[in-house]
């Protein structure tokens, strides 16, 4: 159990460290601007989400060899270990697109995007936790099936929220209006 | 709600809570008077979750045609199933500390239920940190829609995966299965009929004050100086140095 908790927690912290930068250092260095102008937004979106996506599921990927090997814990069920790690760290990546897209033009938006990330990112945690530990031979299959589903499920409801999100958000061009017009004597509604 | 109607509602709170004190002790507990916690504990829990499922219904209507009322709506919910998310977090504690002697247990429901509380938390946090108000509620409506997958999943469906019910000691399906007698079923359902009374009240309340600090806070932003209505689009001048001023 707490060689599949810290692997989680090592695959949370780099994806933590990692998908954040992909959306909000180009915001801060104005190229996102010019992005976001040329190009739809949902599918800027979800090209960056598949960047990170890939770029997590292959870190998690080569760091469950790593682990293995540093940790020295044998690996009872590789055909538990690797889609687990892999599906976490595509998940983790894709649950932080979402919120780092969302607190992107944020006050102290790099302090924010990791708050907001985090709850959403616990039961990934457990959701490891429940896999990983069959994979090192403790638990029932059973429960590792239910938490790899919900490991799944995780890493594709993003991908559908996330283009409508952007196109809600990130159009600027639309532009976010206040709808109330002003009535005739000059008063809102 | 007139006068009459707050009487009411302060009698039925009253018979409720002195029946509350007169029905029997629970059987099985390590106080036995303290069984009357889930009078509290049960409908704040069900509450909370129905209003977390408000906001993000309030937020999905946000999203589709903005307006005040809706934004108002979704905050209201937020602000108020956050406050009962706490009550029910510290009913739990309190039982926690008398049933299995430690305040923190680290029982696997507290510690989703600890994370339903962070979620909502965010959403606040979310919500202070734009200063521009259709930004801020746009941002929060998503917020509040993405939060409620893990929310559901947090509340109703990993307390039944099978490997948190076989460790954690948190009573699950008592009310399903039926392990209640009826004192203790008036009790419940009284309670949450009542407590959730109080919460439409404290609900209209808010969104009612909310309406109006939006009315003071964009009072004169629609009108000319000439105190006309401001056709749509309009662009003031404004002054970003005292050289423009002359």
């Amino acid at each position: 159990m707490l060689a599949g908790g810290l692997y989680t927690l090592i695959i949370l912290f780099t994806a933590m460290t990692a998908v954040p930068r992909i959306f909000l250092a180009e915001e801060e260095q104005g190229t996102f601007d010019l992005v976001r102008q040329w190009g739809n937004c949902g599918a800027t979106w979800l090209g960056k989400a598949t960047f990170s996506a890939l770029h997590q599921g292959v870190t998690a990927f080569i760091l469950a060899f790593i682990f293995s090997g540093i940790a020295n814990r044998t690996v009872e069920n590789s055909f538990i270990f690797f889609p687990a790690a892999t599906l976490l760290g595509i998940a983790a990546a894709n649950v932080l697109s979402l919120t780092s897209s969302l607190v992107i033009t944020a006050n102290n938006r790099w302090v924010l995007a990791t708050v907001v990330a985090l709850p959403l990112l616990f039961p990934l945690l457990f959701l490891g936790i429940g896999s990983l530990r069959v994979a090192f031979g403790e638990g029932s299959l059973e429960g590792a099936y239910q938490s790899i589903a919900a490991l799944f499920a995780y890493a594709v409801i993003p991908l559908g929220l996330g283009p409508m999100l952007a196109e809600s958000l990130w159009n600027e061009r639309k532009g976010p209006t206040h709808p109330q017009k002003p009535t005739q004597n000059g008063e809102g509604k | 709600m007139k006068a009459s109607s707050h009487i009411a509602l302060g009698i039925a709170v009253a018979a409720m809570l002195v029946y509350n004190m007169m029905v029997p002790n629970g059987a099985g507990f390590q106080d036995p008077f303290l069984a009357r916690i889930m009078f509290t504990h049960v409908p704040s829990a069900m509450i909370c979750s129905i209003l977390f499922i408000l906001s993000a219904w309030h937020g999905f209507k946000l999203l589709k045609n903005y307006n005040d009322l809706s934004s108002a709506k979704m905050h209201a919910h937020a602000e108020l199933g956050l406050l009962f998310a706490a009550l029910t977090m510290v009913t739990g504690m309190m039982f926690s500390q008398v049933q299995w002697g430690q305040w923190w247990h680290g029982d696997p429901r507290q510690v989703s239920f600890l994370l339903v509380l962070f979620l909502y938390g965010s959403l606040i946090a979310l919500r202070s940190a734009y200063p521009d108000q259709v930004r801020r509620d746009r941002n929060t409506a998503w917020y509040a829609i993405a939060a409620l997958l893990p929310g559901i999943f947090l509340t109703f469906v990993y307390p039944r995966l099978k490997f948190v019910e076989q460790t954690s000691l948190h009573p699950t399906n008592t009310i399903v299965e039926n392990q209640l007698d009826i004192y203790y079923k008036i009790g419940l359902y009284g309670s949450l009929v009542i407590l959730s009374f109080i919460v439409a009240q404290v609900f209209k309340l808010r969104v009612k004050t909310e309406l109006q600090s939006r009315t003071l806070e964009n009072y004169g932003n629609n009108q000319t100086d000439s105190r006309r209505p401001a056709t749509s689009g309009v662009v003031r001048p404004v002054a970003v140095s005292p050289n423009d001023n002359s």
